[in-house]
């Protein structure tokens, strides 16, 4: 009789209740259930659980439950504020890199003016002396020598009136067409330009641009002897040569330094023989534009070699001893002078065509090699985290008119909240 | 901590943590002091508020409140119990009335120990805490017939354990 404890409880309807209530009068067994769990039911009434306590102390926690999800939310604020000018920061260098890029790229630009004017340039020394001829007012115009248009009257007419609008980049562009347009006349006579040709032209530039390349590259290795002779005989393969070697083996190490020279093109594969060699400590290589200098050289030399021929006309058409001893003496300065040009410009084709590369080869200890490369590692790590922790701190400090306000309003928000 | 309340269940009525413990508070406690025993009562009272107020967001309004708070309050003395090593403790009887005087106080606390734990919570619930079938079912999670079927055989259960000379 299921029903019995629902009918006990109230908890039946009322065709149902009366069904219980028709069993009950009938069954004496039922009945007495029925008692006993009544019974059952009031002594259990009977449990005490005792005096409640704590409602004042769970008041104060709940106030501070409040108090303390309202400080979450604003240290989560705060911390999202801080990650958020973290990022800022991380990301302003990769902007100013960005810039830097398209900077670079714009210095590129009139860096490629640069060649393509500075080789016109050198067509008459004297024209660099004289005025201007226009008034360019683009910035790639200021830079570019007057010369350069010299025979490219029409064009040096569209570029000056592309100029006076400040448009640089089709100022630029006019440069350009105009450098193409632009056939230069020779420096010397054919001869001599050969023998004064120097360097390698970049590809792709209209004219040449010699770079002087140097390199330097420190080599962990095993054997220091072997190195050295390695790298000799790989010198030697490319056509170059070894300046200096200078080689100290001892028994806890030892180190070799090494000036190598070899032609500008093996440079990069002179560089990566020498990088496979061993552990690679540091590398890093530069090139010099010496485009200007060589070009000027070359100029002077002709000039002086133009001025030679003159003065050996003259002296052939000389009338008496006294101008012909006049114009020897003359002839000697001019010589002197064409001398230095040329020893000058035979030093920049050096330069030009062949690269310095400074290799320095090390042998670590044979015992402790691991401590100590562990050491000098954990060394250059806390340097490393020294130098982002101090740059981090600037950034703050730089930032403070930024965070500062921000932080403080966020404090008396909290603060009145409270 | 706020909310709004689903009309069907307190029309226009927001719900705020405080008051819920100033009005409730104490029968949390006592549904608590059942469960756990007097001296962890306070406890599992104080966390099943905290509890509250963390979820107070969820409140649907489905229920009553307060079957709302006794459904935390069961699961914060089930845990409790849990991590207790002696085990649940034996429900404590007050001074004895003239209708519990008839039953052997002691005899019921073993026999109520006896139960296996759903029939003693649902025991618990409608003699001590006098929840109705209905509102079990909301805080224990099951239907209203397992709470009527279960609450059968739990007396039923008692009254063997008692023995016919100890009830009536």
């Amino acid at each position: 009789m299921e029903h019995l404890k629902s009918f006990l409880d109230g908890e039946l309807d009322l065709a149902s209740k009366a069904e219980v209530e028709t069993h009950l009068r009938q069954d004496a067994e039922l009945a007495k259930m029925s008692a006993d769990f009544s019974a059952l039911s009031s002594a259990l009434k009977g449990v005490d659980p005792g005096k409640p306590y704590g409602l004042d102390q769970l008041q104060s926690r709940l106030s501070g439950a409040s108090a303390a999800e309202s400080k979450k939310i604003w240290r989560f604020a705060g911390w999202s504020s801080i990650a958020g000018l973290l990022l800022v920061i991380a990301m302003i260098p990769g902007l100013r890199r960005g810039g830097s890029a398209s900077d670079a790229m714009y210095k590129s630009s009139e860096g490629a003016d640069m060649a393509i004017t500075s080789t016109p340039a050198t067509s008459s020394a004297e024209a660099a002396a004289t005025p201007a001829p226009m008034a360019p007012t683009g910035e790639a115009a200021d830079s570019m020598p007057t010369e350069s248009l010299a025979g490219a009257p029409s064009m040096q007419a569209k570029a000056a009136g592309g100029f006076e609008g400040g448009e640089r980049e089709r100022g630029r562009e006019m440069l350009n067409e105009a450098a193409k347009a632009y056939k230069p006349t020779r420096l010397l006579p054919a001869e001599d330009e050969a023998k004064l040709s120097i360097g390698s032209s970049t590809p792709g530039a209209p004219y040449g641009v010699y770079l002087e390349k140097s390199g330097n590259v420190t080599v962990e290795v095993e054997d220091l002897m072997r190195a050295v002779d390695e790298a000799t005989g790989m010198v030697t393969g490319l056509k170059g040569f070894v300046v200096t070697s200078d080689v100290q083996n001892t028994a806890n190490g030892g180190t070799a330094h090494m000036t190598l020279r070899v032609p500008s093109d093996g440079f990069p594969a002179a560089m990566n023989k020498l990088q496979a060699m061993g552990e690679v400590k540091q590398v890093n290589s530069a090139s010099q534009d010496i485009t200007g200098e060589t070009v000027d050289s070359a100029s002077r030399t002709r000039s002086w070699a133009d001025e030679e021929k003159r003065l050996i006309d003259e002296l052939r058409k000389a009338r008496n001893n006294d101008e012909k001893w006049r114009i020897r003496a003359s002839l000697n300065d001019v010589r002197a002078n064409l001398e230095a040009q040329r020893a000058q410009l035979n030093n920049l084709k050096e330069r030009g065509n062949f690269s310095t590369i400074q290799v320095t080869f090390t042998r670590g200890a044979s015992s402790g090699g691991w401590a100590q490369g562990a050491f000098g590692d954990a060394k250059n790590g806390l340097g490393s985290i020294g130098q982002v922790l101090g740059t981090i701190g600037i950034y703050f400090l730089v930032f403070t008119p930024v965070w500062l306000p921000l932080a403080i309003a966020a404090w008396m928000v909290s603060r009145r909240r409270r | 901590m706020m909310l709004l309340v689903n009309e069907a269940v307190a029309p226009k009525v927001k719900l705020d943590i405080g008051q819920l413990a100033v009005s409730h508070y104490d029968q949390v406690f006592r549904f608590c002091s059942v469960r756990v025993g007097y001296h962890h009562a306070g406890d599992a009272a104080q966390e099943t508020f905290i509890t509250a107020q963390r979820i107070l967001p969820k409140f649907r309004g489905e229920s009553k409140p307060l079957t709302w708070l006794m459904g935390i309050a069961l699961n914060e003395c089930r845990r409790i119990n849990r991590s207790r090593r002696d085990g649940e403790p034996m429900v404590e009887f007050g001074a004895p009335t003239p209708e519990g005087q008839i039953v052997d106080r002691e005899a019921l606390r073993i026999a109520l120990a006896r139960l296996s734990p759903e029939h003693r919570e649902v025991v618990l619930l409608h003699e001590v805490d006098g929840f109705t079938y209905d509102e079990i079912a909301e805080i224990a999670g099951i239907p209203v017939g397992t709470v009527k079927s279960r609450l059968y055989h739990a007396f039923l259960n008692l009254r063997q354990t008692l023995a016919p000379s100890e009830v009536a």
